[in-house]
């Protein structure tokens, strides 16, 4: 498995967790339009990923995630950057 | 549709069919009792912690400016806006922090806007707490800095985030307040200094809801944790304990007053009227030889706390002058916000969106002013609304 693959697994996995029972989710699903995420979960999202690779996400680039493939492509920045 | 058509067309507002946002409130003669949409109330949900918007000494001030200095400045502090109020009162908050510098904003919003964004740039980082104020967002929205959130109270996560800047941490600009306004709750002030003290970074701390009410002066939270000394900016408003309306940005350490020009909120605003001046520095003064009133205010917010906390009502984490009581259903916690009006009381709805929770908020403000009877008063509607009113456990 490569580390995209890895951060998408993960990803997938902690959305599953917030998600309510029974919502398709995929990688392109939009994380509060399709998920019904609210600010609140996807801020709680964001916290567990910061824990997990020890890394802190800028509130600038938030507004532009939508999707778990954007959050992986931030995450693959930030955790490339260490 | 054009662009304002579709926006207006967009937007909800909370609550947006009920009558919440059109509410009528009136002051009856003193600050702590009026009128909502008609119905008698007991006001606790004004944020006017010294109760001091009726203060003889605060209200003639103001008037006898208005009659000699007029309605307003007309004129930012840059051009025409400097009056000789406006001049006392930075003089007498410096002397108030034994400060080197004061700058006066025309609202709170604006202080923290004003001084973040011309605190920092492009090049800077700001680390805020997770539940910082509007004001506060939006002024490291508008500084362009590279902005990190740290968990509520968090000192430990503070220092995580700040290790994960390496060389860059010195560069930092750290942003709490000194009490929350949501849940009340103070943020652990000395841990904080440490963390931020270690890494070489530097410490604003917004004491709105803090001034006039912590501390043995009543400076606010740093103050009260003994570290006034460690913290680089202060923030504060004259919208709470003072009675009136503005801000302000005060340092012990650097001349904030060099930043006049950077900071656009002081630049291209009109500086607030000579009669509001007038008013804060009459009510400062009522501070500072008035430790009392803090005393009964604490009182109020003891009682009151214990009380609803007894009532079986989930509250914030302390005693504090503000108690934010959790609803975790908007329509419950509409229901509940009327009953308190037909009861008496009047409180604030505070909606999901603006809350730091799962939750609504019924946000009690306690103040100096409020009489024993009118505690009563506060504790005995929630009573009922506990018993027998929306929010009974059955319910």
């Amino acid at each position: 498995m490569t580390k995209r693959e890895d951060y998408a697994a993960r990803l997938k996995e902690l959305v599953n967790q917030l998600a309510e029972e029974g919502t398709h989710v995929d990688v392109d699903s939009d994380l509060v339009d399709d998920v019904g995420l609210s600010s609140i979960e996807i801020m709680e999202l964001v916290e567990q990923l910061e824990d997990a690779y020890d890394i802190s996400f800028p509130l600038n680039d938030l507004a532009e995630i939508r999707t778990i493939n954007d959050m992986v492509n931030e995450l693959e920045r930030l955790v490339g950057k260490q | 549709m054009n662009l304002i058509e579709r926006r207006v067309a967009a937007e909800k507002l909370p609550w947006q069919d009920s009558d919440v946002l059109g509410t009528l409130v009136t002051v009856d003669g003193g600050p702590t009792s009026g009128t909502v949409n008609g119905q008698a109330v007991v006001l606790a949900g004004t944020n006017n912690y010294l109760g001091l918007t009726f203060h003889p000494d605060c209200v003639r001030a103001s008037a006898e400016a208005a009659a000699r200095y007029g309605t307003g400045t007309t004129g930012s502090r840059l051009a025409s806006g400097t009056y000789p109020d406006h001049a006392g009162l930075e003089r007498e908050l410096a002397d108030f922090y034994g400060a080197r510098a004061v700058m006066l904003f025309t609202t709170g919003y604006q202080a923290n806007v004003g001084i973040i964004s011309a605190l920092a740039d492009r090049d800077s980082v700001l680390l805020l707490d997770a539940q910082s104020h509007a004001s506060i967002y939006d002024g490291a929205t508008l500084s362009g800095a590279t902005t990190y959130r740290f968990k509520h109270n968090d000192a430990t996560d503070l220092d995580k985030r700040l290790r994960r800047l390496g060389d860059k941490a010195s560069d930092a600009l750290v942003i709490v307040e000194g009490i929350y306004s949501m849940l009340g709750d103070t943020a652990p002030l000395a841990e904080i200094c440490e963390v931020v003290g270690r890494y070489g970074a530097a410490l604003l701390v917004d004491e709105a809801h803090s001034f006039g009410v912590l501390g043995k002066h009543g400076r606010g939270l740093a103050e009260a944790a003994g570290v006034e000394d460690q913290v680089d900016v202060v923030v504060g408003t004259f919208s709470k304990s003072l009675g009136c309306v503005g801000g302000y940005a005060v340092s012990r350490k650097h001349d904030l007053s060099q930043l006049r020009a950077a900071a656009r909120a002081y630049a291209y605003s009109a500086s607030s009227s000579p009669s509001v001046m007038a008013s804060a520095r009459a009510a400062l003064k009522v501070i500072r030889e008035h430790p009392e009133l803090r005393e009964r205010l604490m009182n109020n917010a003891e009682v009151t706390y214990r009380a609803l906390q007894q009532l079986g009502y989930e509250l914030g984490p302390e005693v504090s002058p503000v108690v934010g009581v959790q609803v975790r259903n908007d329509q419950l916690a509409l229901d509940a916000w009327h009953f308190l009006i037909d009861h008496g009381v009047y409180v604030n709805l505070v909606p999901f969106e603006a809350s730091p929770g799962p939750f609504c908020l019924l946000r009690v403000s306690l103040s100096a002013a409020h009489t024993p009877e009118q505690i009563d008063a506060i504790v005995e509607a929630f009573r009922q609304l506990r018993e027998s009113g929306p929010l009974r456990p059955a319910a």
